[in-house]
């Protein structure tokens, strides 16, 4: 039940955080007040410059699968109504053939209620969107940790430098163009 | 640059290790726990429907069979119909008869109409959300994460090896989650049944509409569902179709002779059809 798609999805959180900030302070208590001060900035540049377009992207990656799932289900639905109706026509077509108009016009309002579904799903697919916008999502979380650990390319950048290319990597992973992650190969193998 | 110190690398080992790596197999294990039981409750679901099915084909079929001849008449005075309204009477604890007998019938044709089709929306069901493939995904994440814990960092290491190894361990885990993704995107699909429906639910209600209908729909752009779809790499491929009704045909001609019937059959449930919920 808990995967099934909602008819009124809910608001988008402001607030949501990849990192909690009550966790975050339990974790680093006792650490080096220099080091905490330094992943606290990290966090405080990011949310403006990351978290907000990540936030935008797993909200619309959430809502498209959740429009996209409703009217699989609708489909579904109506498949199964439409089974039901071709079997009643066939058994009636012997017993009571004075029922197949009724029969017909059942299926012609369950190939209505498809046609219906398919055009209030728009131009643009959600099953698109939905694609699109969590591979950006997930794209734009792994870049939030990588400049957090300073992984490359943020290890040999500092200052401004640093935060200008994180800057440029999240808005190219935003308008979908990926920059080259840097595995380490021997854990690709 | 200056190098990152010894107590910013620890802090951010803590850090990664309780957001990232934790949180990540926490996801994965919950996920492949959820789609489990999801999987199981949905073939439990679909073997049940069968068997009903089955069961009740067979009963109908042993009825009509033992108390009806040829024509439709009740037989219930022979040796066979009368055992068995006895045996219903039994059953029942009340008195069966002819009326009650086709009653009988009709209600297993029934069940043996319905049943089939609540089954076929359960196969669709299983193939829109992909449990079992997204099971297989998440447990190999789960233990490919398992390798990228094995070079955490220790406190024992030196300054430089400690950073080696925080960077292999960070690298692998955002790899696991980089190759997830990746496999989870190429596996979600539209199932192949869902698209067919619609195309042929399109062509029926042109035919009530008289072509008002694509007519419309070509100037809202079309059929918003599946324009992606890989049949051959759909996972959808071996699951059979829910039966789509043809057209239908209201008027028959007097005099003429009905096509022969024949009963619903249940789709055969696929072992490889199962599966998914996105994240």
């Amino acid at each position: 039940m808990k995967q099934l798609p909602r008819f009124s999805f809910p608001p988008p959180n402001p607030g949501f955080e990849l990192i909690d900030s009550a966790g975050l302070d339990e974790l680093l208590k006792g650490k080096d007040p220099e080091a905490i001060k330094t992943i606290k900035d990290d966090l405080h540049f990011m949310d403006h410059e990351l978290m907000r377009l990540f936030r935008e992207r797993d909200y619309e990656a959430s809502r498209q699968q959740n429009r996209y799932r409703l009217y699989q289900i609708g489909y579904i639905l109506l498949a199964t109504l439409a089974t039901l109706i071709g079997s009643f026509q066939a058994l009636a077509l012997n017993s009571a053939p004075r029922l197949l108009p009724a029969f017909a016009f059942g299926e012609t309002l369950v190939a209505l209620g498809a046609t219906f579904l398919s055009s209030i799903s728009g131009r643009e697919s959600p099953f698109e969107l939905w694609m699109i916008n969590r591979r950006r999502a997930e794209s734009l979380r792994r870049e939030y940790f990588r400049y957090l650990i300073n992984l490359p390319p943020y290890n040999q950048l500092e200052g401004f430098n640093k935060r200008r290319m994180l800057s440029r990597r999240a808005a190219d992973i935003n308008r979908g163009v990926f920059p080259t992650e840097d595995a380490d190969p021997a854990m690709k193998e | 640059m200056p190098p990152t110190t010894r107590t910013e690398n620890e802090a951010a080992y803590a850090l990664f290790d309780k957001f990232v790596l934790n949180d990540q197999r926490n996801f994965y294990e919950v996920k492949v726990s959820q789609y489990r039981n999801s999987s199981q409750q949905v073939n439990k679901i679909r073997a049940v429907l069968a068997f009903t099915t089955g069961l009740a084909s067979a009963l109908a079929g042993l009825v009509v069979q033992s108390s009806f001849d040829n024509n439709g008449q009740c037989l219930i005075k022979n040796e066979l119909g009368s055992n068995l309204v006895g045996l219903i009477n039994s059953l029942v604890g009340g008195s069966a008869n002819c009326s009650a007998l086709q009653a009988l019938v009709v209600f297993l044709i029934i069940l043996a109409v319905i049943m089939p089709a609540m089954g076929g929306a359960f196969n669709i069901l299983a193939d829109l959300y992909q449990w079992d493939r997204l099971i297989t995904i998440y447990s190999s994440s789960l233990e490919n994460i398992e390798i990228a814990d094995a070079q955490s960092p220790d406190p024992e290491m030196d300054d430089m090896t400690y950073r080696a190894s925080l960077n292999a361990f960070s690298e692998g885990t955002l790899g696991v989650m980089y190759d997830e993704t990746a496999q989870w995107g190429q596996l979600i699909r539209t199932p192949e049944t869902l698209s067919k429906f619609v195309a042929a639910e399109q062509k029926i209600a042109d035919q009530a509409s008289g072509g008002a209908t694509s007519a419309a729909l070509s100037e809202h752009g079309g059929f918003g569902i599946a324009p992606t779809i890989d049949t051959a790499a759909s996972p959808t491929a071996s699951t059979p179709p829910i039966a789509v009704p043809p057209a239908v045909t209201p008027v028959i001609p007097a005099g003429a002779n009905p096509p022969s019937v024949t009963p619903p059959t249940t789709p055969n449930p696929s072992p490889d059809s199962n599966q998914a919920f996105g994240r």
